[in-house]
């Protein structure tokens, strides 16, 4: 009797699976040319009834022949089929526009306040420094190496003759990585409760108002200025912003308000990130100006201000208010 | 989404009002991963290395090389930035043309799947990179390390603000629809038995008579089936017809 009703179910199966295999056979191919980014509408018509087909299957091997290969087979291929129809839209140059036109912007404005308590931050931190080297030079090994001081103690700066050591191009991909690896630990490091953040924005606000009093002591702070403010507007002003994106951070965890922690993070990472994505690159141009106009002694100080607030100025406008003609 | 603690398991509602499960991948198939991941990219950049050296200079340039003449500068650069970008831009650069996966992720049967059971984007593929840098705190991804084990889907902290998490390959896809089909039809076997018949079959070839003996008969054994035989041609058209292959 056992086994009669065995060769029953065996039957039924076979008769199933008979009916069933053309089309999940079907589906199987058209997921596969549809990874190859196919622009079929009829094609992906097909796909779309060919998964709700699929959907029902599955529901029929989940309960009559569960844990077997053919169930199995069923669920990869529901997973397969699931990724393909739910994925988000995938323009990415698209997508990448409307970041750097609206949704960045936005967001900065958004953050406005705790953009503007980093850089007062940044701005303490540095007059912190100056002060201190100022009543305390003898801390300067603190801020400064022993060949920089050096070099300074002998009427120099550490910056003269740069580019006898080192071309342009090898110094601006220096900077670039040095500047772009402290932005993102900046943002980063407030995966801590934002104490990682506080603590780098403060270290190198201490460090560039330090090493202003001491080079003011030996009568080059003048030189320092005027090998920093070509560059350093906006190399200073993204590394504020990576800042303000890792107090958020800090903030998210601290106060995640109605969403859990870890939603809370990853919301604040996900906004972060479009707005670093925007000021990052930035940091290429900062490097490029770093490398070969910042070190070079034939450029004046009035074009290296004008150099300095022309990128800065675009740095902000762009950061600030997009690009609205891009508008829809 | 839920989640089943005691499996390591989430479960993902679709649109279509189903359900899937996606096995969590632990903390030792993670490094698993990482550590073929690792060897591999340093091999590419160390053969690079030695390759540039070859063929654009000569092996002695390396004596040179970090003596303060900006002559070798251009040599640095043609040699160790190539290197240095293969070996840092490794994972974000192959997760995104990978789908998610990498040569180690691969080879271990993991992947990255975001929480709503979808591949990755490019977005959320660099952010879990760049939290490396705080993962891999103070060396040896400590920091990562601790967060994967005390956290629910044994993420690191670039997976939790990616919204990603490492899961286990289904391989029911690996086999073509008329194969498994076939088999069903054709075996009444349960399928941890199948698969161990697979498996022992796959490896016949490597295996010598006594050994083919032994294990066909022990298998046999375990399903409740006998055949007198000690010749390992006729146990194995055996074990094929039960299979449900054609011998």
């Amino acid at each position: 009797m056992i086994e009669a009703d065995n060769d029953i179910e065996q039957r039924a199966l076979a008769s199933w699976l008979q009916q069933r295999i053309p089309a999940w056979q079907e589906l199987e191919s058209l997921l596969q040319s549809r990874d190859k980014k196919s622009h079929d509408i009829a094609q992906a018509r097909s796909i779309i009834n060919g998964f709700r087909t699929l959907v029902s299957d599955l529901s029929l091997a989940r309960t009559t022949i569960p844990g077997s290969r053919i169930h199995q087979w069923l669920e990869t291929l529901f997973l397969r089929g699931h990724q393909l129809i739910y994925r988000a839209p995938g323009n990415t140059l698209l997508r990448w526009r409307d970041i750097f036109a609206f949704e960045s912007p936005a967001l900065i404005r958004q953050m406005a306040n705790l953009l503007l308590s980093t850089i007062a931050l940044f701005i303490s931190s540095i007059l912190c420094g100056w002060l201190l080297i100022r009543a305390y030079p003898d801390l300067t090994p603190l801020f400064a190496s022993a060949e920089m001081i050096n070099r300074v103690q002998a009427g120099e700066l550490w910056t003269d003759g740069l580019l006898n050591i080192m071309p342009s191009s090898l110094l601006s991909l220096s900077l670039m990585t040095n500047n772009i690896t402290v932005s993102i630990f900046a943002f980063s490091l407030g995966a801590f409760y934002g104490l990682g953040t506080l603590y780098i924005i403060s270290l190198n606000g201490l460090m560039l108002g330090g090493v202003f009093a001491f080079t003011g002591q030996h009568g080059l702070d003048d030189e320092l200025f005027k090998f920093v403010i070509a560059h350093g507007v906006v190399e200073l002003s993204v590394i504020c912003i990576a800042g303000a994106m890792g107090l958020k951070l800090g903030e998210a965890l601290l106060r995640p308000g109605s969403m859990t922690r870890q939603q809370a993070f990853r919301k604040a990472t996900t906004d972060a990130g479009k707005v670093l994505l925007v000021a990052l690159p930035f940091l290429v141009l900062a490097g490029l100006i770093e490398g070969y106009i910042s070190p070079d002694p034939q450029f004046s100080l009035s074009f290296r201000i004008a150099v300095g607030g022309i990128s800065g100025t675009l740095f902000w406008l762009l950061l600030v208010f997009g690009l609205p003609w891009l508008r829809h | 989404m839920d989640k089943d603690q005691n499996n390591a398991l989430i479960t993902v509602n679709s649109a279509d009002a189903m359900t899937y499960t996606l096995e969590i991948a632990g903390v030792g198939a993670r490094s698993y991963a990482f550590v073929l991941d690792w060897h591999i990219r340093l091999l590419i950049a160390l053969l690079w290395i030695y390759l540039a050296a070859f063929l654009f200079y000569d092996l002695s340039v390396f004596s040179t090389l970090f003596e303060e003449d900006s002559s070798n500068t251009a040599a640095a650069w043609v040699i160790f930035l190539p290197a240095a970008m293969v070996y840092f831009f490794y994972h974000p650069v192959l997760e995104i043309v990978m789908h998610g996966s990498t040569p180690g992720k691969r080879m271990a049967g993991v992947r990255l799947m975001t929480l709503e059971g979808h591949t990755p984007g490019i977005g959320s593929i660099l952010t879990r990179n760049i939290f490396r840098l705080i993962d891999s705190l103070p060396g040896v991804y400590t920091v990562g390390l601790i967060v994967v084990i005390f956290t629910q889907n044994q993420v690191r902290i670039g997976d939790i603000a990616a919204g990603t998490v490492l899961i286990y390959e289904k391989n029911g896809g690996k086999q073509s629809l008329s194969d498994v089909a076939r088999q069903s039809l054709n075996s009444s076997l349960s399928t941890e038995n199948f698969d161990l018949l697979l498996e022992l079959l796959d490896r016949w070839q490597q295996l010598d008579k006594k050994q083919r003996i032994h294990l066909g008969q022990q298998f046999l054994s375990r399903i409740g089936d006998e055949l007198r035989t000690d010749d390992p041609t006729r146990l194995k058209t055996h074990l094929q017809q039960l299979a449900g292959q054609s011998s």
